[in-house]
């Protein structure tokens, strides 16, 4: 097991008497894909914040095993955010280019690392084109990007997907792993897809306010633990993947007989 | 050229140059409602100047600063909103100033000249202030206009690069505050929010990138000065606002090019 990374314990975090989060305990590994699921208002964008201290909490959150308000500039610089939608100021002339330069620091060669990650995320076509003029796909492109422009160790993403289609949701994984496989990046990411998440991720944290379930997906991701973290009206369906030319078959893990 | 003609160029181009590139963040951060409430109070530090036997200008600086950094405080540790602060704090200021105006005995100060400036009486140490405040503000806006920018544009990113937003909030709270009261003596009291709303307003319409957009607000603002004060020489206009007038001329005729 690699080193912790990013280390919560007992966080809660509280707005004029109601707790959005309470109590919310986990760790994540160097290099892990971890995924945070829960309803709507289950307090996973409360999470990320708190986390990265944009919102004030109690509890103890630690970063490369430093609570965060003693972690320097450069350990700063290493975690990275992309949220769920632009919160900023759109209706400017900002290109692209200039959204990266004003985002990042000035250490090394800056137009480098700007044309580097451009390829990498595949926006080099924007650079010059204005914020305000990009398709939802392209500016969640556009976020990630100026993530990765400080060389995270940690990115947290908030529901990268919104607004995006299924194929690009593809996709994205598809990005997310080879950030993960190349540049050694670990991700939290706050997801509702449980099917990718299945696929993708080491380690599941299912929250509704509480914690609910923390763990690899194919230990934690048990009908009894839906139901507490998306409510008794779930259900829950185990799918077939239909090879060409071949039968339809459950995942092996899946065998109904194992249950 | 007269020395007065020449005194009044380098107030109102040094003005115009620091109001256009303040400007643009008043303009993206919708502050021009501050630029007002500051201007306004420092009627009351010009009031307690004449009442103290010191320089009105520094009374107008004084009470103008201490007014935008009291909106600065009111916004963060209140649920008001910055333009009810604001609403609160501009008619309370300026009634102080004509209170305290009132109770000034003998020679009153002339009241129209605060209000709409008189750039024509820019003496040698209004020019030694200017100049002496332009430069700390210019070399904060040089060290600190990334930052300015990416606060402007993305607060809560600026948070998470380790930023202090609040410090960096209060100091551009300052230097606009600054800005605001040197130009005073440029167009006055009323229209000073003018030289720092319509030069970037007019940027905005015309530019393809930010850069663009501080290069043109900053042209806008030192033409519109320099043609305003050559047209109120020749034409015997009031300075303040023939040069109001110019940059508004300006702006309207970039409507037709706005790029979309």
């Amino acid at each position: 097991m690699g080193k912790t990374i990013l280390e919560v314990k007992n966080l809660t975090v509280s707005f004029n008497g109601f707790k959005p989060l309470h109590d919310i305990s986990f760790e994540v590994q160097e290099g892990q894909f971890a995924v945070v699921l829960g309803p709507n208002g289950a307090g996973k964008t409360t999470l990320l914040k708190a986390i990265l201290g944009l919102l004030p909490y109690e509890g103890s959150v630690k970063i490369f095993g430093k609570d965060t308000e003693l972690l320097t500039k450069d350990e700063r610089l290493r975690i990275s955010y992309v949220p769920q939608r632009f919160e900023g100021v759109k209706n400017l002339p900002l290109t692209v280019y200039e959204f990266f330069e004003i985002s990042s620091e000035d250490k090394g060669n800056l137009k480098d690392r700007i044309n580097e990650f451009a390829s990498v995320g595949d926006v080099e076509r924007l650079l010059s084109k204005k914020i305000s003029e990009l398709s939802g796909g392209e500016l969640q492109r556009v976020l990630i990007v100026r993530a990765l422009l400080s060389k995270p160790k940690l990115m947290l993403f908030d529901e990268p997907f919104s607004g995006v289609d299924k194929i690009g949701e593809r996709a994205f994984y598809e990005f997310l792993n080879y950030l993960k496989e190349i540049y050694n990046v670990t991700i939290v990411l706050v997801s509702h897809d449980v099917y990718n998440i299945t696929k993708i991720a080491d380690v599941a944290i299912c929250i509704n306010r509480k914690l609910i379930c923390f763990g690899p997906p194919e230990s934690v991701f048990l009908e009894e633990n839906f139901e507490l973290v998306f409510g008794k009206d779930v259900s829950t369906y185990k799918h077939k993947i239909c090879k060409e030319g071949g039968p339809c078959e459950f995942y092996k893990e899946d065998e109904p007989d194992n249950h | 050229m007269s020395p007065i003609i020449i005194r009044s160029l380098v107030a109102g181009i040094l003005t115009s140059f620091l109001c256009a590139l303040v400007g643009v963040f008043v303009v993206i951060r919708k502050m021009s409602f501050f630029a007002h409430a500051v201007s306004h109070a420092s009627l009351a530090g010009v009031a307690i100047a004449y009442l103290t036997n010191t320089n009105p200008f520094l009374g107008a600086i004084g009470m103008g600063l201490l007014t935008g950094l009291a909106v600065s405080y009111f916004v963060e540790r209140s649920r008001l909103f910055e333009d009810t602060i604001i609403g609160i704090l501009l008619p309370l200021t300026m009634s102080v100033g004509l209170i305290l105006i009132s109770f000034i005995k003998g020679y009153k100060p002339d009241l129209m000249s605060y209000l709409f400036g008189d750039i024509l009486s820019t003496s040698r140490f209004d020019i030694y202030l200017i100049i002496g405040i332009s430069i700390p503000v210019l070399l904060l806006m040089f060290l600190l206009l990334k930052r300015f920018i990416l606060i402007a544009v993305d607060r809560d990113f600026a948070k998470t690069r380790g930023y202090n937003v609040s410090l960096l909030d209060y100091i551009f709270m300052a230097i606009l505050s600054l800005v605001v009261l040197i130009s005073t003596k440029i167009v006055g009291i009323i229209l000073v929010s003018a030289l720092v709303v319509i030069p970037p307003a007019t940027a905005l319409n015309l530019s393809r990138n930010m850069r663009e957009t501080f290069i043109y607000s900053i042209a806008f603002g030192i033409i519109g000065s320099i043609v305003g004060i050559f047209a109120s020489y020749a034409f015997n206009l009031p300075t303040g606002p023939a040069i109001v007038f110019v940059i508004s001329v300006m702006f309207l005729l970039s409507l037709p090019f706005k790029k979309s």
